[in-house]
Parts: structure tokens; C-alpha cells; sequence
């Protein structure tokens, strides 16, 4: 049972936010603070549909955080993989230093590589099935973006991908919390990640309210008793998360990051552990079917920590 | 620290369906199996030309009534492969008066749902209405992974614990594991667990150009391998707790003690050396299932006819099982129903638990020619019986995934 005894606490010790109003936990943090503009005419795609301004990771670039040059990755696997770099850093952890069979990830994600799903989708039917993309087709999965992120980061303990809606990335934080639970890893990559895409954006209803976002949030995860051990800074514990065909708020509103979907659960946790929140208990989740986006509804817990 | 199984709830299978090109439900996938059939068939859904191969699993003279769901609108195809599978899933565990009778939504059954591609079909024609510059909402909702889980709450009130994996190939197998989680965790009494996939345009074409797909046959783990063939069709397993499974007094297929699931970390498409990756799936579920390695008597492998995956999938049982491993049954059903994508592994843990059950396996389907290599007992001369406490069965998918469940019998 999910109780919290002293003996299987977890915390979150780190956080590697990417949105449009920053990057980067103390950054995103500033940008939401100070009231960044995080929406506004996308500068990425050629096509937005009935969206005239859409919340894009305006200023997000990922050769400024990635050591190795792939040839190819999907925008939403460089969200992911950039996401982990920051999240680690956050968290004074050097993923070169930690055992590779007790380092796991876990990745929500609604619509996973949409926009490489396109690029290999429109050429087998203009021209055919003989004429996709065998190099693009790799980078169309929705478990690609956690693939890279093992091969990159050498992760070779529990590893999930979710696709369920809004939903995605409170089932990656669940699945995550078990696993330190269980004691099953040390440290667990949990969070979510969804990239703006033009064939994305022509299928949502401009009538729902939303405003469309990309990011990503990766979050570190691991026991209380490790991070005391290490001496790191703990900024929430994860008490717990529930996703349900029923659950989450009722009246959704979107943040001034856009509605980020996959992203969506992680990022809200992010912007709620603040110091002036310090002890207090937040909830986040998404409602299902929220903004006509097929899924079930979330809830998860944190007690925000005083070590800001 | 790990929790001991002892003070925690145990799950068990009480309930089975499925769709695949052998037809029948679980039955005609269960005795066509053990007669060693083939349910493979040249590709009639669209124009195969350019593939490497145009023989595939595909699900044939297929109907479904959306009115027998209480559904206005036609679902994606993967999904009625699911609902139906559910359907019968839930009849074979004698809850349909329970669960499939109207809008009641019921929080103690909860749903793990698993697919590679998810709604393929919808996605093609989704994205030729956007690139004709009218986009269809209706397709837009199909396509989307979220979209069975939502079905199944609305038809079959199951609105417990809810979560949908995508781990490409090993996705069927992952969710059986998690779906028993959830009851050990007492978050469900009752979970529907189901992979699905449908055959569509663009997995195929980027399948064939990987030449994953074979330009001959599909022969598991012999030596004339040379790719594997896919399929369609869903599998879907009712996993229970079995305090509640008892009070009920339902048939318990087996139990499921542990699972696992990782990533190679090595390449997106080729297994790592030795099948490292598959070995440390193989390890971890074992060790979460407290069972130890010479107490598994047979695996339902992922074996699908690929020339590096089946001598990995060897290395790995070879490598946790030891000397054990030459006395357990492997076996891979790819031979018979293809290789069912995101279903594969659900539909192989349906019959897993009907092996551990009747404590009788299956052949290899269209075994070839022996290769040194992969020298297991794969049960090439018929159904055989076989003593089974425990039984393993693996999937792996390209990305690197890895998932593995264990089944032990239900005493």
C-alpha cells in the first residue's frame, strides 16, 4: 500500500523545466514570478491553424545543452533529453557517476514524436509505402524520446513510456514513485514532454479555451533517506499520485505556459515548489477528456520542502 | 526497501481475449496453436506493393456493431480490436453482468492499457485531411493513444486506476506487469489489461525499409531465419485480486508474482551483446517475483525470426537461467499469429497462462531449420505437456524496450 512510512519517503531533489516563459527550475520560476510573455505568434512552424498565438519554447535550443550532435532527433526527444540534463544538474547529480542498473526513467507523453510521424507519414502517401523515411520511422515512436534518453544517459534500470492524454506525465510520476518505493532504483528520471506541432494544432478546438504548449519537465525522484545521506537540497516529497478515469480538477484553466499536455502534470509541480509554499501540500492534475484531448484525470500530491 | 509480497495483495488472471488472425477469440488462438496452425494471410487492407513482404497476421472477415457498446460512432480499428477482445475477456471471467452492462462508473476497476501504434488507421487519415487542409476532429480524437482509454471507462465503467504504456513491441507484456501492480497496491479489485494494434500504411513501410520484415518466411529461432511478418489484433487479460477473485469464486488461470521492464540503453533498433538487456528483464522479474531462476519451466519467448534477436533472446535466458535453461519449454507463437506489435505481448501472456493452467504447451509454429546458436528445447515436434510453477514470458521492441512478466500456478 502507498503509505509513507520514514522507510520508503520519496522526494524530488531536482527539476529540469523547459516553457515558454523559461528554462531551467530557477528560471521558470523567475519567468513565472515576474510574469514573462510565454504566448505569443510561433516562430518554429509555418502553419498554426486557428491558433494565432500558441506558448513555444521560444528560446530553447538544444545543441546549448546536449554534449553529443545526433543527426536527427524529433523536437520532442530533444525536450526530453535536455530536460534530464537540466533535472540531474538541478539535483547535483552527474549521471556518469551513478550506477547505471539503479538509474530508471520514466516519460509521459500524449502525443510523443507527431512531428516526425509526419514527416515519414506524408511521403508514404504521396509516393508510397516503399518511399518512408527507415531512419525518421525510428524517431516517429512514442518511446523513442525515453530510448535516446537511455542510450544517451546510459539507463539501464526500470524504463516506461505513457501515452495517456493529459494524463501522461502524473502516470510517469506514479510509475516513478513506485519504483523508489519499492526500492527497485536509486534515482528515477519521472516526468513528461510534448512538442507543438502544425498537424498537432489543426486537430484542437480553438473553442475549448486552450492555449497550446510545448515543454518538457523532467523531475529527479529518489528515497528521502538517499537524499539526506548526500546532503541534497529537497524540494518537495511526492506523497502520491493517483490517475483515474474520473479524477482531477474540474474547472481547468490554462498557465501562462500553455497547455502542455504530456508536460502539463510535471511543469505544474515545478511552478508549485516555491519557497514561499514551503510545508504546504499542493494537488495537480488535469480533469479527463480535458480540452478535448482523450484521457483519463489526475491528481498527485507533494509536500513542499524548505530547503529552497 | 522492497515490500515483502506476504502483507500485500496477490494478483491473478481470471479472465482472457482475444483478437488475432487465427480467429475464434481465445479459444481458436489456443487450439489453433496446439495444432500447430497458421493464421497468416496475403495482405488485403491496402495496396502492399513496395513492401518486403505481403503475407502479415491480419485480422480477416472482421464486423463490428457499434451499438452493441452503447457507442454512436465507429472507434478507431486497434480500439475495436480491444473492446471486443475486452468483451470476451470479461465474459471468460464471468463479470459481465458486472461490468459491461450500461454508463455505471465503477472506481474499483481500473484499466492498463498498452499500444505501439495506437489508433494508425485514424492517424492516416487524420493527417491526409490536415494535408488536404481539412482537418477532420473525429480522426484527430481516434488516433490519439488516450482515446481507448477513454472508450473503455465509457463502455465498460471502468474508471479506477488508468494508465497506457507505449514501449513499442514489449507494450502488451509491460502492461499485464503493471496492471498487477495496481492490485498488489490495492489501488483496483478487477483491472483490464490489453494491448492492441491494427496493421496500417507507415509502421509497415518503415518496418519493411528497417527490413525487420523478412522477404521470405517467418522462422523463430532456426537457422533459415531471416526477419519476422506482422500482424494485428488485440489481447486483453482481467487481472484480480485473489481475495476478491475467491470471494467470487472465480476460475484463476494463474498468478502473477512479478514483473519488469528496462531499456538495452544501447541502439534503437539492434539487441545489445548477449541480449544484456533482455537477461537484466529476465533478472529483474524474477527477483521481484521472489522466484528463483531454476524454478522456471517454461518461456513464451519474444522469438520473432529476426537474425540478431533470437540468438540474443538465447544468450539472455541461457545467461539468468544457467543450466536451467536447456529444461524449460521456449516457445514463440509468431510462426502461427506474426508478430502482433503492440498486442504481441498481451496475446503471448494470454497463452503463457494458458500453458502454466493446463500445464501444456504449444509448438513452435513453423520452425526451420536448427540453428546451432539457439539451442533450447522450442518444442518443435507438437503440443507437449510440461511441469510449470513458473513461467516466463518476454517481449522486446525496437527503441531497446524490454518487458518481462512472470506466471506461476494458482494453487
Amino acid at each position: 500500500m502507498g503509505s509513507s512510512g520514514a522507510d520508503n519517503r520519496v522526494v524530488i531533489t531536482g527539476a529540469g523545466p523547459i516553457a515558454s516563459v523559461g528554462i531551467g527550475r530557477e528560471d521558470f520560476l523567475q519567468g513565472l514570478f515576474e510574469g514573462r510573455e510565454g504566448v505569443g505568434p510561433s516562430e518554429r512552424l509555418a502553419d498554426t491553424g486557428a491558433f494565432a498565438a500558441v506558448a513555444e519554447c521560444f528560446d530553447f535550443a538544444a545543441e546549448d545543452f546536449l554534449v553529443s550532435k545526433k543527426t536527427y532527433l524529433d523536437r520532442c526527444a530533444e525536450l526530453v533529453l535536455c530536460g534530464c540534463i537540466l533535472a540531474l544538474g538541478d539535483a547535483g547529480l552527474d549521471y556518469q557517476q551513478i550506477d547505471s542498473e539503479r538509474l530508471g526513467i520514466s516519460l509521459g507523453t500524449a502525443f510523443g514524436c507527431l512531428e516526425s510521424m509526419t514527416n515519414h507519414s506524408a511521403r508514404v502517401q504521396a509516393k508510397g509505402v516503399r518511399f518512408g523515411s527507415p531512419m525518421i520511422f525510428t524517431h516517429t515512436m512514442a518511446n523513442a524520446p525515453t530510448s535516446i534518453a537511455c542510450i544517451e544517459y546510459g539507463i539501464r534500470g526500470p524504463a516506461a513510456t505513457w501515452c495517456a492524454g493529459s494524463a501522461s506525465g502524473a502516470c510517469a510520476l506514479e510509475f516513478a514513485l513506485r519504483r523508489v518505493r519499492e526500492g527497485d532504483t536509486d534515482i528515477m528520471l519521472a516526468g513528461g514532454a510534448d512538442a507543438l506541432s502544425s498537424v498537432l494544432l489543426a486537430g484542437l478546438s480553438p473553442e475549448s479555451g486552450i492555449v497550446p504548449g510545448e515543454g518538457a519537465c523532467m523531475l529527479v525522484l529518489e528515497p528521502y533517506e538517499r537524499a539526506l545521506t548526500r546532503g541534497a537540497r529537497i524540494l518537495a516529497e511526492l506523497v502520491s499520485v493517483s490517475v483515474t478515469g474520473s479524477a482531477g480538477d474540474e474547472h481547468a484553466t490554462t498557465p501562462a505556459y500553455g497547455h502542455t499536455f504530456g508536460a502539463s502534470v510535471p511543469l505544474s509541480v515545478c511552478a508549485g515548489m516555491t519557497a514561499e509554499n514551503a510545508g504546504r501540500t499542493l494537488r495537480a492534475g488535469p480533469a479527463a477528456d480535458e480540452f478535448g484531448v482523450r484521457g483519463p484525470g489526475a491528481e498527485v500530491v507533494i509536500v513542499c520542502g524548505d530547503g529552497q | 526497501m522492497a515490500q515483502t509480497q506476504a502483507c500485500r495483495n496477490r494478483a491473478v488472471i481470471t479472465g482472457l481475449g482475444a483478437v488475432t488472425c487465427l480467429g475464434g477469440g481465445v479459444e481458436g488462438l489456443w487450439e489453433g496453436l496446439l495444432a500447430g496452425r497458421r493464421g497468416l494471410s496475403e495482405f488485403a487492407k491496402f495496396d502492399p506493393t513496395g513492401l518486403r513482404n505481403t503475407l502479415c497476421g491480419q485480422v480477416r472477415d472482421w464486423t463490428f456493431t457499434p451499438a452493441e457498446f452503447g457507442l454512436d460512432q465507429t472507434p478507431d480499428e486497434a480500439a475495436q480490436f480491444l473492446l471486443v477482445a475486452a468483451a470476451e475477456a470479461i465474459a471468460d471471467a464471468g463479470l459481465s453482468e458486472r461490468l459491461y452492462s450500461g454508463a455505471e462508473r465503477r472506481p474499483e476497476v481500473g484499466l492498463s492499457l498498452a499500444s505501439n501504434f495506437a489508433g494508425a488507421v485514424s492517424w492516416e487519415q487524420y493527417l491526409s485531411s490536415v494535408l488536404a487542409k481539412e482537418p477532420s476532429p473525429e480522426q484527430f480524437a481516434q488516433f490519439s493513444f488516450g482515446n481507448a482509454l477513454s472508450l473503455c471507462r465509457d463502455v465498460f465503467g471502468a474508471a479506477g486506476p488508468a494508465s497506457q504504456l507505449s514501449m513499442a513491441c514489449a507494450s502488451g507484456t509491460a502492461c499485464i506487469g503493471l496492471a498487477a501492480e495496481m492490485i498488489r497496491d490495492g489501488q483496483a479489485g478487477v483491472v483490464i489489461a490489453g494491448g492492441y494494434d491494427s496493421l496500417a500504411a507507415s509502421p509497415l513501410s518503415g518496418l519493411s525499409l528497417l527490413r525487420t520484415i523478412t522477404d521470405d518466411d517467418l522462422y523463430p529461432f532456426s537457422a533459415n531465419r531471416s526477419g519476422t511478418l506482422f500482424g494485428e489484433g488485440a489481447g486483453v487479460l482481467i487481472v484480480e485480486s485473489l481475495e476478491h477473485a475467491r470471494a467470487r469464486g472465480a476460475r484463476c488461470y494463474c498468478e502473477l508474482p512479478g514483473s519488469w521492464q528496462n531499456n538495452n540503453a544501447y541502439h534503437l533498433t539492434a539487441p545489445d551483446e548477449g541480449g544484456a538487456g533482455m537477461a537484466r528483464v529476465l533478472a529483474g522479474a524474477l527477483g521481484k517475483a521472489d522466484v528463483a531462476p531454476e524454478c522456471v519451466g517454461h518461456i513464451n519467448a519474444h522469438g520473432t525470426g529476426t537474425e540478431y534477436h533470437d540468438v540474443a533472446e538465447t544468450q539472455a535466458i541461457k545467461s539468468v537461467l544457467g543450466a536451467a535453461a536447456y529444461e524449460a519449454t521456449v516457445v514463440s507463437i509468431k510462426g502461427a499469429v506474426s508478430h502482433l506489435m503492440g498486442a504481441a505481448g498481451s496475446v503471448e501472456g494470454i497463452v503463457a497462462a494458458l500453458s502454466v493452467f493446463h500445464q501444456l504447451v504449444p509448438p513452435t509454429v513453423n520452425y526451420g531449420e536448427p540453428d546451432p546458436e539457439c539451442d533450447l528445447d522450442y518444442v518443435v515436434d507438437g503440443r507437449r505437456e510440461q511441469s510449470i510453477d513458473y513461467a516466463a514470458s518476454i517481449s522486446a521492441g525496437i527503441g531497446g524496450d524490454n518487458a518481462c512478466i512472470i506466471l506461476g500456478r494458482a494453487d
